[in-house]
């Protein structure tokens, strides 16, 4: 039985700030840019949002986390004079930012509010993103930092190993899947890679980070927010720009010990129940969609999140991505807007955002053709992932 | 080279200075439950699985299986850049499914090529670089190396 909710709050509108990568301009700049975008474009003023929602954390060590400098979190537009009246708000600290679709969704259906704004807004900081500067070590870090292992590219790099190893694939078969987003980026406006092309002798000659990681497998920091305005379906009919309907949202929610890393021992296990959730809810399956927004902060989440999702079985994902079957023309289109790889690390603002796009018909030329359907994966199968399924407005 | 390496330094607190106290003495232990017998990494104040607690540190075989490695090149640590390119391990120890610990090859970078995916490894206690933390390691167990 699909879910009672089904369709009744919608994204109304998205606005996307510049993207850069290091910048003079304060990170406020562009969120106020972002959210004065994605208001217009749903012929808003930003005093009619009442509802706030994002999930802020800054990903890298050594943050400051000051508002308008490395993070934008709720008190940023809260204390905004431009805004409205605030009657509702929530922070996600698990799930990234779809967490935050989900916050807003429950929210509109509750009442808390009208006009909800759900953003993120991501920094690059001066130096190496996420070196360990401090010599002393507390809490989980005791048990990793000291081994020289301290940032989310060993502990995916660790993951991609086992797997490679488990199901006897390549670390070359990425090039698939990198080339094809950044065939895609080649078509977005809103994409860092805009003007840049990647051959696969550039992809197969990158330099190892952590192995079998390379540089192009590892998403690019930029600086840039990208916001959107949910509603309920009803109050986004009445608004300039079709709306993409929330068929489904939910989160990732297996058990689990406490980890001072992540591996792969249980992609499938944690992922596929949460994934079989949102099918459920969504009344929709794998085979249903048009396109698959999967999360590609580092390349090879994607291939988990094929597998976690049920497009292909479990050790298939590196050879299902292969003879262009996730290219645009492909049976299903993949990260069709460039992924993180080669739009910029959004932490999945870029994948919701291209799915609202596609199932409302403006993705101009990455258009997929009478796109019904297309679910997005955030983070990963193996953390606290979250996930929804926008579909079309058919009335 | 790697003598000259400043790895990050725990610093243990109530929960976790009982395994860092059996390190010192040349030992692995690893907080369990005392109510239903869960072990786990890294610690925490009650027990994950069902709550107790009342937990403490139970010393383990050592024995653990090769769950995954990474040999990373870019400078994630600054202070150990003289290391780079290093290896660094997660090892599944044998007491309990998803019991996981890391190690590294810094120092024994030899090693590096024997790994296999689920191989047998043991608990090893490397004299620390100089100034460095005594750390618990793992090494390919003596019936893996051929
Ligand atoms: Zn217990």
């Amino acid at each position: 039985m699909s879910w009672q909710h089904r369709g009744k709050v919608a994204v109304a509108g998205i606005g996307f700030s510049a993207i850069e990568r290091r910048t003079s301009r304060p990170l406020g700049a562009f969120a106020l840019e972002a959210a004065e975008a994605a208001v217009q474009d749903c012929g808003l003023r930003l005093a009619d949002i009442d509802g706030l929602a994002t999930y802020p954390s800054a990903p890298f060590l050594g943050a400051r986390n000051r508002d308008g400098e490395d993070i934008i979190s709720v008190e940023f537009f809260l204390s905004h004079r431009r805004m409205g009246e605030i009657s509702w708000y929530a922070q996600a600290g698990e799930g990234l930012v779809c967490a935050s679709v989900r916050d807003a969704t429950n929210a509109l259906i509750a009442g808390a509010c009208r006009y909800a704004m759900v953003w993120r807004a991501m920094y690059v900081p001066p130096g190496t993103y996420g070196a360990q500067k401090q010599r002393d070590v507390m809490g989980d870090a005791e048990f990793s930092a000291p081994y020289g292992c301290v940032s989310p590219l060993q502990w995916h790099a660790l993951a991609y190993r086992r797997y490679l190893e488990t199901y006897g694939a390549r670390r070359e078969s990425m090039a698939a899947l990198v080339l094809s987003a950044r065939a895609n980026a080649n078509r977005n406006d809103h994409a860092i890679f805009r003007d840049r092309p990647l051959t696969e002798a550039e992809y197969q000659a990158a330099r190892m980070i952590s192995d079998p990681l390379c540089l192009l497998d590892c998403d690019v920091p930029v600086t840039a927010c990208v916001a959107m305005v949910m509603t309920t379906t009803e109050r986004a009919r009445d608004l300039r720009q079709k709306p993409a309907l929330v068929a489904a949202v939910g989160h990732q929610t297996a058990r689990r010990q406490p980890i001072v890393h992540y591996t792969l021992h249980d992609h499938i296990e944690s992922g596929k129940p949460f994934a079989d959730r949102l099918w459920s809810d969504a009344g929709l399956g794998p085979r249903d969609m048009s396109a698959a927004e999967l999360y590609d902060g580092f390349a090879p989440s994607t291939w988990y999140w094929l597998e976690a999702g049920g497009f292909c079985g479990r050790g298939e994902a590196h050879a299902f991505t292969q003879d262009g079957r996730i290219t645009l023309t492909g049976t299903l289109p993949v990260n069709t807007f460039g992924g993180s790889l080669s739009q910029g690390r959004l932490h999945g603002m870029g994948h919701l955002a291209e799915a609202v796009l596609q199932v409302t018909d403006r993705a101009g030329e990455r258009q997929i053709p009478d796109a019904s359907a297309v679910v997005v994966m955030d983070g990963s199968p193996m953390l606290r992932g979250s996930g929804a399924v926008f579909v079309r407005d058919d009335q | 080279m790697t003598d000259e390496i400043a790895r990050p330094r725990p610093r243990p607190d109530a929960v976790s200075e009982g395994f860092w106290n059996a390190v010192g003495q040349g030992v692995l232990a690893i907080q369990r439950c005392t109510q239903c017998g869960n072990y786990q990494h890294p610690p925490r104040p009650v027990c994950c699985g069902c709550g107790g607690g009342e937990l403490s540190y139970e010393r383990v075989s050592g024995d653990a299986t090769l769950v995954s490695w990474t040999t990373t090149h870019h400078n994630v640590v600054p202070a150990m850049a003289g290391a780079l390119p290093f290896t660094c391990l997660v090892v599944e120890l044998a007491e309990q499914r998803g019991l996981y610990m890391m190690s590294d090859l810094i120092g024994r970078t030899s090693l590096a090529g024997a790994l296999r995916l689920g191989m047998p490894m043991r608990v090893v206690f490397p004299e620390p670089e100089a100034d460095n933390p005594r750390l618990p390691q793992f090494a390919p167990a003596p019936e893996a190396v051929r």
